[in-house]
């Protein structure tokens, strides 16, 4: 094979090539079309699967979460960059602030598993303080009907991330200087950071913040330990219809699939579209 | 104030460390007690011969992601250079971003069918495989960025001097991304030994990693040696950080 044959055909079999199958396999499973239960062409899963309401209040939950985590972790970011920036700036803290990055989500659900429950550390604090008699007392955290456990687990996740991810900016947008010539020119630190810092950060931050996004649509292990069965998160939502022994079920979950993979596929080119714009706005 | 603050946020940071290695070291701790009522290194010290047998998934996920790292890095290196000098390249770039953004979860779903007919569900290739089909579009996207257009003018050089393309690579593109190569296999590391959605559903629970171990010491109740297990799967990544501290930080 000649070498400038090898590496696209390396690309399209290990990147291109499996989700392309999986995907194809998954729309023709959902159509009737291969599989154990294949009796030929039929759109019965896709309509069953669209009229139900479980997917959709999945797919919105997960939606929701995702939007929620990144909207709370932006805005936490962007509140502790300008009221700490100076010190966030020094080797130390700087170096801290990576922690939270050596988590992964599973470690995390466990932690909060470990916290939140109604015999965990919060509930022995509030214990000890004399807040509660009894753990039954003590409001539901994990698996709560509100996502609370699983929506905090998340954010502080995020967070972090995004902070580090500001500063980046906020130095290679030169804001610093540019803030100053601002207090030069007469305005307030107040106008300074709702006209200019946050604006500029959350401008060149907009494609990650997306990207983020659909991470976090697609997240796993936090829900899968703190999050409810029901309605439960889209990738949970699939694992369970897959996990099933009701062979009936395999199609709902490859409609669903393939839907996650539009939404996906959606936002993935928007992602392009506006880091794109980003790139030919700031070359540097 | 302000100062409080940063000690609030490095509480907060630093709280699930301290926390995972006080329960690991913990003979017991149950409500209320805000301290274990005892310590023990019996956990750490039995290599989990009296149940869970942790170092064995901590081999197996060591086994795994240093493989996959060098798999990924490797081959991932080799094809974006080719690739970022194709007419199509920007086609290709976009085309990686689609499996690095997908729920790693859903897409074992997508591909178990290709597992299960090739006999690879279940095994450690399979496994390995499958998280390689992971890792390798990110690394794509990494060094995609890292042929620039001053590499590009180094590896011109090279053959205006009359060096071969395969002296172009080793002599020239590989020994200037060291340190790229370095970050790149670090992060596919990372998503190899951090994976627990794709390895549950492609591994089928016989291939046993350390996130495998962690969800099946959480469901048998034993919070201790789930514990532990946690801080294995921190310790890496908290020894990168703390030579990219010492190494790249200071500099």
């Amino acid at each position: 094979m000649s070498k400038s044959v090898l590496s696209p055909t390396l690309f399209l079999t290990f990147a291109v090539l499996p989700l392309s199958a999986g995907l194809l396999y998954a729309l023709l499973y959902s159509l009737g079309l291969v599989g154990a239960l294949s009796q030929g062409f039929t759109l019965y899963s896709w309509r069953i699967t669209l009229t139900d309401h479980t997917f959709w209040a999945s797919l919105g939950l997960s939606a929701c979460i995702a939007a929620t985590t990144v909207v709370l972790s932006a805005a936490l970011a962007l509140v502790l960059l300008v009221w700490l920036h100076p010190q966030l700036e020094r080797q130390r803290v700087r170096f801290l602030l990576h922690f939270p990055l050596a988590v992964p989500p599973v470690i995390a659900a466990f932690v909060s598993f470990q916290w939140l429950g109604s015999s965990g550390i919060l509930a022995r604090l509030a214990w000890q303080f004399g807040w509660i008699e009894n753990v039954d007392v003590f409001p539901t955290l994990i698996n709560d009907p509100f996502y609370l456990g699983v929506g905090l687990t998340l954010t502080l996740l995020t967070f972090p991330f995004l902070l580090l991810l500001f500063l980046n900016h906020y130095q290679s947008a030169n804001l610093p200087q540019l803030s100053q010539l601002a207090t030069t020119l007469g305005a307030s630190p107040a106008y300074i950071r709702s006209h200019l810092v946050w604006p500029v950060l959350l401008r060149r931050a907009r494609p990650a913040l997306l990207l983020y996004g659909v991470f976090l649509l697609g997240s796993y292990e936090v829900p899968l330990l703190l999050g409810r069965q029901s309605p439960a998160m889209l990738s949970v939502f699939i694992s369970q219809k897959f996990g099933r022994f009701n062979l009936s079920d395999l199609p709902i979950a490859y409609v669903a699939t393939v839907v996650y993979a539009v939404v996906v596929l959606i936002v993935i080119t928007i992602f392009l579209r506006l880091h794109s714009t980003s790139a030919q706005a700031s070359p540097s | 104030m302000r100062r409080v603050a940063i000690v609030l946020l490095a509480l907060l940071f630093s709280l699930p460390f301290v926390y995972l290695l006080a329960l690991s070291l913990a003979s017991e701790w149950r409500f209320p007690l805000l301290l274990p009522g005892g310590w023990t290194l019996a956990h750490w010290t039995d290599l989990g011969s009296t149940g869970g047998n942790w170092a064995a998934s901590a081999f197996t996920s060591l086994a795994l992601a240093t493989t996959v790292g060098l798999m990924a890095t490797g081959i991932g290196f080799f094809t974006a250079w080719r690739l970022t000098g194709h007419p199509k390249r920007q086609i290709f770039l976009h085309l990686a971003y689609l499996p690095y953004a997908f729920s790693p979860v859903i897409y074992a779903h997508c591909l178990k069918f290709f597992f299960n007919v090739s006999d690879l569900s279940g095994t450690f290739p399979g496994v390995l495989l499958a998280q390689f089909i992971l890792a390798y579009p990110f690394a794509i996207l990494l060094f995609f960025n890292h042929f620039d257009s001053s590499l590009r003018a180094m590896e011109d050089l090279t053959y205006t001097l009359g060096g071969s393309a395969r002296t172009a690579f080793w002599r020239v593109l590989v020994p200037v991304s060291r340190a790229t190569l370095l970050v790149c296999f670090f992060q596919t590391f990372l998503i190899s030994w951090f994976d627990y959605g794709l390895t549950s559903v492609i591994g089928l629970g016989q291939v046993r990693t350390l996130t495998i171990a962690v969800f099946q010491y959480i469901g048998e109740a034993n919070q201790y040696v789930a514990a532990l297990a946690s801080c294995l799967v921190c310790l890496p990544p908290l020894i990168l950080l703390w030579l990219n501290q010492r190494f790249v930080f200071r500099q």
